[in-house]
C-alpha cells in the first residue's frame, strides 16, 4: 500500500506503492499531468492519483495538497453548483502549472534513464552468473 | 508552525474557520460526507487535532457546526451562510473564496479591517 504523507513544509512525500518506491514528489506531476488532461473534481482525481500507483491517497491528503497547489498559483479552481446536489470544487491547471508538469516530466525521464542503465547492468550481472554456472 | 496563518488571535480564528468550513464543503461537494472530526481536519489542513478540535467547538457555539460526540457537521445555518459564501460565486472565476485573499492583503492587518474586507465581498455575492 502507498502513503502519502504531507510533511510539516507542505511537501508530499509518496512513501511505498505495493512495496515499490515511487518518487519523492509523486503526487505532484500526477496532479498535474491530470489537469492538464482536463478540468477535474476531487472525487475524479482521488480516483485517477489511485490508478497512478498512489493507491491510499485519502480525501484528507488530497484536499491539502491541491490547497498548497492553489497557493502556489499552479491549479486554478472554483465552486460550481449542480443540479443535483451540493457545489463542487473545479480544478483546472494554469500557466504556471503547465511549466511545472513540464518540469516534472524532464525530471522522471531522468530519473526513467537512469533506471534503465541500472538494470541493464543488473540484467548483464545475471547473465555472467548464468554463463559462469 | 501555520506560514499561511495570521498573527493575530482573533483573526486566526477567523482564517481557520474559514478553512474548516471550505473543507467540509469541499468534502461533502465530493460526496466524501457530511461530517469531519478533528483527525479530517488535520489531514486537509495540517491543524493538529488539539487545536482543530477547539476550532470545531467555537463553531459549534456560533451556530455553524452541530457536535455529535468526536463528529461535526454542518447546522443549517452553517449550509445557509455556506451555500451564500461558496455557491453563489461560481459565475465570477476571479472571486476570490472566503479568506481566499493573499497573505498580503490589507485585511489580515487587523480584526477590525478583516471584518470590512469579509462584509465588502458578502455584499458582491449578495443577489
Amino acid at each position: 500500500m502507498t502513503d502519502v504523507r504531507i510533511d510539516a513544509d507542505n511537501t508530499a512525500t509518496t512513501a511505498r506503492a505495493d512495496d515499490v518506491a515511487l518518487p519523492r514528489h509523486y503526487l505532484r506531476p500526477c496532479l498535474l499531468l491530470l489537469l492538464a488532461e482536463g478540468p477535474s473534481h476531487g472525487y475524479d482525481l482521488l480516483d485517477q492519483v489511485r490508478r497512478l500507483g498512489i493507491r491510499a491517497a485519502e480525501p484528507g491528503g488530497l484536499y491539502r495538497y491541491l490547497r498548497l497547489m492553489e497557493k502556489e498559483e499552479l491549479v486554478r479552481s472554483w465552486w460550481e453548483p449542480s443540479q443535483a446536489g451540493p457545489a463542487r470544487r473545479t480544478y483546472v491547471l494554469t500557466d504556471t502549472g503547465k511549466r511545472a508538469l513540464d518540469d516534472a516530466a524532464r525530471s522522471l525521464q531522468n530519473v526513467r534513464r537512469i533506471l534503465i542503465g541500472l538494470l541493464d547492468r543488473y540484467e548483464s550481472l545475471e547473465d555472467d552468473a548464468a554463463t559462469v554456472a | 508552525m501555520y506560514p499561511l496563518s495570521p498573527k493575530s488571535e482573533r483573526l486566526r480564528e477567523l482564517y481557520w474557520r474559514s478553512e474548516i468550513l471550505r473543507a467540509v464543503y469541499w468534502l461533502r461537494g465530493e460526496g466524501y460526507g457530511d461530517v469531519v472530526d478533528a483527525d479530517l481536519v488535520e489531514q486537509c489542513l495540517g491543524l493538529d487535532a488539539a487545536s482543530g478540535r477547539q476550532h470545531l467547538d467555537r463553531m459549534v457555539d456560533d451556530g455553524l457546526l452541530v457536535r455529535d460526540g468526536a463528529w461535526y457537521a454542518l447546522s443549517s445555518r452553517g449550509l445557509q451562510e455556506g451555500e451564500e459564501e461558496f455557491a453563489t460565486a461560481f459565475s465570477d472565476l476571479l472571486k476570490p473564496a472566503v479568506a481566499e485573499c493573499g497573505p498580503e492583503c490589507w485585511c489580515r492587518m487587523s480584526p477590525d479591517e478583516a471584518e470590512a474586507c469579509a462584509g465588502s465581498r458578502a455584499r458582491q455575492v449578495a443577489p
